[in-house]
């Protein structure tokens, strides 16, 4: 007997400036189910769990809860249709405890009027029990571990006892034994007639703990798994993918490289980002780096380059050791870095083209007394402009106006202009569109062949797959694998299965849809 | 015998670190005592406590405006605008009966019981103003309230003529400002600590206060648990303007006069005394009982300062210093927070 829908989501798009994050979805959800929501970065997941949790209101479709239209238009409205929702980065008041944050709009009078304090934390330390965490309710939550404020994320969620819950990504941060511990609640909950949406990249713990496995793709609903069909992750992994994958043709020029090792890291740790980590560029390759978000990968490279601090571990430019401790001196030593922001950190957006390329090269173009020789700055820039394919109107046009793609190159213009050998780049086309995406690959090789190093980080595995000579893949702070380009594994494929497929396997297992085994 | 010895001191600084205000206070009145044979003078403190009233309440206004990271630099304005504003409205309302409130030019001889309604009444809703400027149109409440300072302090001069008003012939109006219970206690100091004492408790004891520091210290969270922000922070300005009303009749009680000059520069002392008090910028921190001993502090320094025979101006050199140094403190406590989280 199918079970009547609880949550029924029909044509459901969402837009947001520059991106189409959801089209047309349908998503149905069922009593006791367990539905795991699947996707890549960006596939539209939270998008549409925030639409559920009255977040976002959708552009267009239907929602409908117990078969009545509804209209989430705000967090409390969800909560009073029994959505509970545990965010995946936690939302909590850091100077105010875990009682109050727990009863946050919620709070436990007496006499009508005064805060009821002991029976808040009588009632926030047994649902902390039944999450298994023993907590004192009179912590701060800016005094808690991360692992901590997710468990208090999911208490205040559990309070209210909702009839759906949403879980966005909250085995990230949980140890083995803490994730089966929350396998076992979930269990319980579902064995319960809770309604849970579990969103996670550990497709092993998807696939022992879901009914249903909801797959999107670039913001649509593409196919979902059942139970019944034994999944693997192989399967679900091909629908992430689709079957029109498609190839960017570049030219990647030889495999091989110099040889000569140019930059080295030797166990660089941050406690809390990454650890351990050893990577040795060479000149006249292209080195990608994949992981899923909170690897570490953005901190690793900030730490080369200086805007990050580390614990331990040494940097060696050209066979000898450098101290990098800021910026300044990473470009001394002929490193550059493009982050995955380049509207907060790579661009003064106010100030003009010209202006921007030629920041971080005004020592090189100043005359000996100190002045800047205003003429050759124009004349740099203009030259970098034209090889680059800079779409501007003029030199001194602001940054801001120019689009996404074009921002992007005059980021990477600065550092060609200081003729740096080692390049980082985080997220190298990230809000770029599709035309100039291939002019930058072109660059980048361009800039390989010319025997630069480049490391290179990015979300799109398709990305790295068509310029690097070599992949490093990063779990938790720690680099897992290494796959080189002519190898069997360098396929998008294999190399999603090497990031998703991992060692946490939880003990819950559960049979046929409703049994506990 | 050592391990003893090491968990005592711990103890104490941990003591120290909590009460630091009330130990500040305790140490300001030991050096007024040694500093001048007319401190502990039943006159002196009722100066004192005087001082302490009208900066005081502005300061409870103000600190609920800064716990949602907000600032409100319109009250200076706000004390001569509110009882100029009702001075007019009482005129324009009684002289529909025919009762003439302002006589002589500028002496007001009538509408006690109007003037002093209607001045808590304008104050409020100029922070309803504010508050709705801020949310809605969503400028930055820094520069909603610097334009209100200059267009009430413009205001009010054209309402009064440019000339001040006397009160000394209202009936009654000076009893707020002189008035003492006991013969001994000043009734405004008792209204001030009124006040003071709702205000603690209110955020202490009932849902305003969780809803509240949520607001300031992380609106997400507080809009993703349902709280409403806005409504809140309207609040907090409409609190703010009421405070200023308070203190703007304390003011002019004192003085029996209002004029359109009076009060300049209170908003930056009331900001003072917030900071010292343990209030933070961001937003979030912070408490009505340590503003009300910050102006209780404040009120000693001023007082002990001429008590010795300083001139004025070392006073505002040694406020200054001590905000700067009470701000570093603070947020040094903040900091360790953040290294160790």
């Amino acid at each position: 007997m199918v079970e009547k829908a609880l949550l029924e989501m029909k044509g459901i798009s969402k837009a947001f400036p520059g991106v189409q994050a959801l089209k047309s979805v349908d998503f149905l959800l069922r009593k006791g189910e367990v539905v795991s929501l699947i996707g890549q970065n960006g596939a539209g997941k939270s998008t549409l769990v925030s639409i559920i949790g009255g977040i976002y209101l959708q552009d267009d479709g239907k929602i409908s809860i117990d078969g009545k239209p509804v209209n989430i238009s705000n967090p409390a409205v969800a909560e009073e249709l029994g959505i509970g929702m545990v965010h995946q980065e936690p939302t909590l008041v850091p100077n105010m405890n875990i009682s109050a944050n727990v009863f946050l709009n919620r709070e436990l009078l007496h006499k009508g009027m005064f805060l009821d304090f002991r029976s808040m934390n009588e009632q926030t330390i047994n649902v902390l029990n039944q999450l298994g965490f023993k907590l004192d309710p009179e912590t701060l939550i800016e005094d808690l571990r991360l692992v901590e404020k997710e468990v208090v994320e999911i208490a205040k969620a559990m309070l209210v006892k909702p009839r759906i819950l949403i879980l966005d990504e909250v085995t990230a941060p949980l140890n083995t034994d803490e994730a089966d511990h929350l396998f076992n609640l979930v269990c319980e909950l579902k064995s319960k007639g809770m309604a849970i949406i579990f969103i996670s990249h550990r497709l092993t713990e998807v696939v022992q703990i879901s009914d249903r496995i909801v797959i999107l793709r670039d913001g649509r609903n593409v196919g979902e798994l059942l139970r019944e069909q034994d999944p693997s992750e192989k399967d679900i992994i091909a629908l992430m993918l689709g079957q029109n994958a498609f190839e960017t043709h570049v030219d990647t020029g030889s495999i091989g490289f110099d040889g000569e090792k140019v930059l080295s890291v030797a166990n660089l740790s941050k406690k809390g980002f990454f650890e351990g980590m050893n990577v040795d560029l060479h000149a006249g390759e292209i080195v990608g780096m994949a992981g899923l978000k909170g690897a570490g990968i953005t901190e690793f490279m900030k730490a080369i380059y200086g805007a990050l601090g580390t614990d331990a571990g040494q940097i060696f430019v050209r066979g000898g050791l450098v101290g990098i401790k800021k910026p300044a001196d990473a470009i001394k030593h002929g490193i550059g870095m493009l982050t995955n922001d380049r509207q907060k950190e790579g661009l003064a957006l106010q100030r003009g083209v010209e202006e921007n390329i030629t920041i971080s090269s005004l020592d090189i173009l100043s005359n000996k007394l100190k002045f800047f020789r205003t003429r050759s700055l124009g004349i740099q820039a203009a030259k970098l402009i034209k090889s680059l394919s800079i779409k501007t109107p003029s030199l001194r046009q602001e940054v801001m106006n120019l689009s996404g793609g074009n921002q992007q190159k005059v980021v990477l213009a600065k550092w060609l202009l200081r003729n740096l050998d080692f390049i980082l780049i985080d997220e190298p086309t990230r809000g770029v569109d599709v035309k100039t995406k291939t002019e930058i690959y072109k660059l980048l090789i361009e800039l390989k062949k010319a025997g630069k190093a480049i490391l290179l980080a990015s979300p799109e595995i398709l990305e790295l797959i068509s310029i690097c000579d070599r992949i490093l893949v990063v779990d938790s702070g720690r680099i897992i694998k290494e796959v080189q380009r002519g190898s069997a594994s360098f396929n998008e494929g294999s190399i999603l299965e090497i990031m998703h497929v991992d060692h946490l396997s939880p003990s819950c297992r559960v049979g046929p849809i409703g049994a506990l085994i | 015998m050592e391990d003893e010895q090491a968990i005592k001191q711990n103890i104490m600084m941990e003591l120290v670190k909590k009460n630091a205000l009330l130990l500040v206070l305790l140490s300001l009145v030991a050096i007024g005592i040694a500093s001048s044979s007319s401190f502990f003078t039943p006159y002196n403190w009722q100066n004192i406590l005087i001082s302490v009233s009208t900066l005081g309440v502005l300061a409870l206004g103000q600190t609920a405006v800064m716990l949602l990271r907000q600032v409100d630099l319109s009250v200076g304005s706000l004390m001569a605008f509110a009882p100029i504003a009702a001075i007019s409205l009482t005129e324009a309302t009684l002289s529909l009966t025919g009762t003439k409130v302002v006589q002589g030019g500028n002496y007001v001889t009538d509408g006690l019981f109007l003037i002093v309604v209607f001045t808590w009444v304008v104050s409020s809703l100029v922070g309803w103003l504010i508050g709705l400027v801020t949310v809605k149109a969503r400028v930055p409440s820094l520069i909603v309230t610097l334009g209100m300072l200059y267009i009430l302090r413009g205001t009010a001069y054209i309402f009064s003529g440019g000339h001040p008003m006397y009160l000394t012939r209202l009936k009654g109006f000076k009893w707020l400002g002189t008035a003492k219970i006991f013969g001994f206690v000043p009734m405004c100091f008792l209204l001030f600590l009124a006040i003071a004492i709702m205000a603690i408790l209110l955020l202490k004891y009932t849902r305003i206060g969780p809803r509240m520091y949520a607001t300031g210290n992380n609106e997400k969270a507080a809009v993703y648990s349902g709280v409403n922000a806005a409504f809140w922070k309207i609040g907090a300005f409409i609190f703010s303007g009421f405070c200023a009303g308070i203190a703007s009749l304390i003011y002019s009680s004192r003085l029996e006069s209002v004029e359109a000059a009076q009060a300049t520069g209170y908003e930056l002392a009331s900001i003072a005394i917030v900071v010292i008090g343990g209030t933070t910028l961001e937003g979030g921190r912070g408490t009505m009982f340590g503003t009300l001993l910050a102006a209780i502090i404040l009120g000693l320094i001023i007082n002990i300062i001429s008590l010795i025979g300083l001139v004025i101006w070392y006073q505002t050199i040694i406020i200054g210093l001590i905000i700067i140094a009470a701000v570093f403190l603070y947020l040094r406590k903040v900091r360790r927070r953040e290294l160790i989280g």
